[in-house]
């Protein structure tokens, strides 16, 4: 009970600071905390109200495998190619990392125009960085006894990568996946104001247009209980459930 | 070419340089079919370099490895039946011991028929671990461990098995048990065995034949022939012969004593 308690006072705590808040300002810039959730509401409940929370939650994981098959394709070859490892280390990777992520959504748009295509390639886009470095960093550390284990028993390389150092990657890549997500949620937003016609970014940017406060608030608190239940949910539970074993510390030669 | 006297392993005038290091020069000895051969030897003397080339895991630069008459280098698939036990277990962590067993089974080949789960079944079993085929690595002792790996070796029925001082970070109790359970698969399997090691007592305890190496630069000092029938006494009046004729040929350097190669 004890858990519980000081997060529900901090979770009351906030709530509470946002209705005072919202009282005190008595102007319509900032909804309260009930005006903001009847909003939501009357979003979600209107004609097509959950095929935008649907569609956004689409493009955010298909932009979310394609950037992890890139990233890990990306990072596994590093390991086989020299040229790869060039490659990844002195175009790619500083690519993917020194240019904004919005850069990527405009040029998007002017390639695909409005189209589902623009959201989930600027998503994995924004997703890849999170596969690659961790995959890379991932190879650099794998365990060369077993590997060697592995060698004594056939020079079959991709039975190898598949039934041992894949494996042995699966922290890197739960981390991977976790920090993937996490940019991927973020950044569907402007993916979606400037390069979509549907989904809850979009519906964001037609609320901010008209200048329906309480609906910005409304999809702003949309994203954040998402994003909590999947971060804090999800993550959590997969973490405590299956991740456990393989824990770096487990890792090590047996 | 299963001809009689046929040998299992031929190591001839093999060479290794590291850089402008030569740590083997001129190695030159033979593993018959069914023979149990140790390497003896001092800490850094090379003896593990040998191991892993004649099990096909490094290069060399010169000089000959055959295994059944054929040249080591020349086979790429890794078809050749070989399997080696290393000092560590190297136990995949995710994998219980029945799925590390049958690791070696899966990385030999693409498809798997349905009785591999009795040949597994039988390797735990020749290695007294049926009752803990579910167990994963960090809930067995040290020396289960290395029985596992050990039945990780054997379950593929191999011709020649490696072993690199399979022994070395167990404690005496276990070290003997095992050295026992070693020679009772070897000999139930039929299988040629050459085994690194540093202790003259284990090797006296199961090797057919002795190769003893001097430390660097790294030569072949004596091959000594263990006569006496198994299961041979841990201590007899031909052991603390033999022990001695051994650290005789080490007079002066370290043999026995230090932990590792």
């Amino acid at each position: 009970m004890r858990k519980l308690a000081l997060p529900a006072l901090a979770i009351l705590a906030f709530i509470a600071t946002w209705w005072i808040l919202a009282a005190s300002a008595r102007s319509g810039l900032l909804p309260n905390p009930e005006q903001t959730v009847v909003a939501l509401y009357q979003r979600l409940t209107a004609p097509r109200g959950f095929y935008h929370v649907g569609v956004t939650v689409y493009r955010v994981f298909l932009g979310t495998l394609i950037g992890a098959l890139a990233g890990i394709i990306l990072g596994v070859a590093t390991r086989y190619s020299k040229l790869a490892e060039a490659a990844v280390r002195s175009v790619i990777y500083p690519l993917l990392q020194a240019v904004p992520t919005i850069c990527w959504a405009l040029v998007f748009v002017l390639w695909f125009g409005l189209h589902d295509t623009t959201p989930i390639l600027t998503i994995a886009v924004a997703a890849a960085p999170f596969f690659l470095i961790n995959v890379w960093e991932g190879m650099k550390e794998l365990d060369a006894n077993l590997i060697e284990m592995a060698s004594s028993c056939t020079h079959n390389k991709g039975r190898i990568l598949g039934k041992v150092i894949l494996p042995m990657l699966y922290p890197y890549l739960f981390a991977a996946t976790k920090g993937g997500f996490s940019t991927a949620w973020k950044i569907v937003v402007p993916a979606e104001i400037f390069g979509a016609a549907s989904g809850m970014g979009y519906m964001l940017s037609i609320a901010f247009e008209s200048y329906r406060i309480a609906d910005v608030f409304g999809w702003t608190l949309a994203f954040a209980i998402i994003i909590i239940l999947f971060d804090y949910g999800l993550f959590n539970f997969v973490d405590r459930r299956y991740m456990r074993k393989w824990k770096p510390r487990e890792l090590k030669p047996s | 070419m299963e001809t009689p006297g046929t040998e299992a392993l031929v190591i001839r005038d093999l060479g290794k340089r590291y850089g402008a290091l030569t740590v083997l020069s001129g190695i030159s000895f033979s593993v018959a079919r069914g023979e149990l051969v140790c390497i003896l030897g001092p800490s850094g003397c090379g003896k593990t370099t040998i191991l892993r080339i004649a099990a096909g895991l490094i290069p060399f630069d010169s000089g000959e490895a055959l295994i059944n008459g054929e040249d080591i280098g020349k086979d790429r698939d890794g078809l050749r039946n070989v399997s080696v036990v290393f000092q560590e277990p190297r136990l995949l962590p995710w994998r219980n011991a029945r799925q590390n067993v049958r690791l070696s089974l899966e990385l030999r080949k693409d498809s798997h028929e349905e009785n591999e789960t009795a040949e597994v079944d039988s390797a735990l079993d020749l290695v007294g671990l049926s009752d803990f085929a579910g167990a994963y690595p960090h809930e067995l002792s040290g020396g289960m461990k290395q029985r596992v790996a050990l039945a990780r070796a054997i379950v593929t029925e191999p011709e020649i098995l490696f072993m690199d001082e399979p022994l070395t970070g167990l404690d005496m109790r276990n070290r003997e048990e095992l050295q026992d359970e070693i020679v009772r698969i070897w000999s139930s399997k039929k299988v040629s065995l050459l085994l690194v090691t540093h202790d003259p007592a284990e090797a006296i305890h199961m090797a057919d034949r002795i190769i003893v190496l001097s430390g660097r630069p790294t030569r072949i000092k004596s091959i000594i022939e263990v006569k006496s029938p198994r299961p041979r006494p841990r201590d007899s009046a031909e052991v603390r012969e033999l022990e001695k004729t051994i650290r005789g040929l080490f007079a002066g350097e370290s043999i026995g004593e230090s932990p590792r190669c």
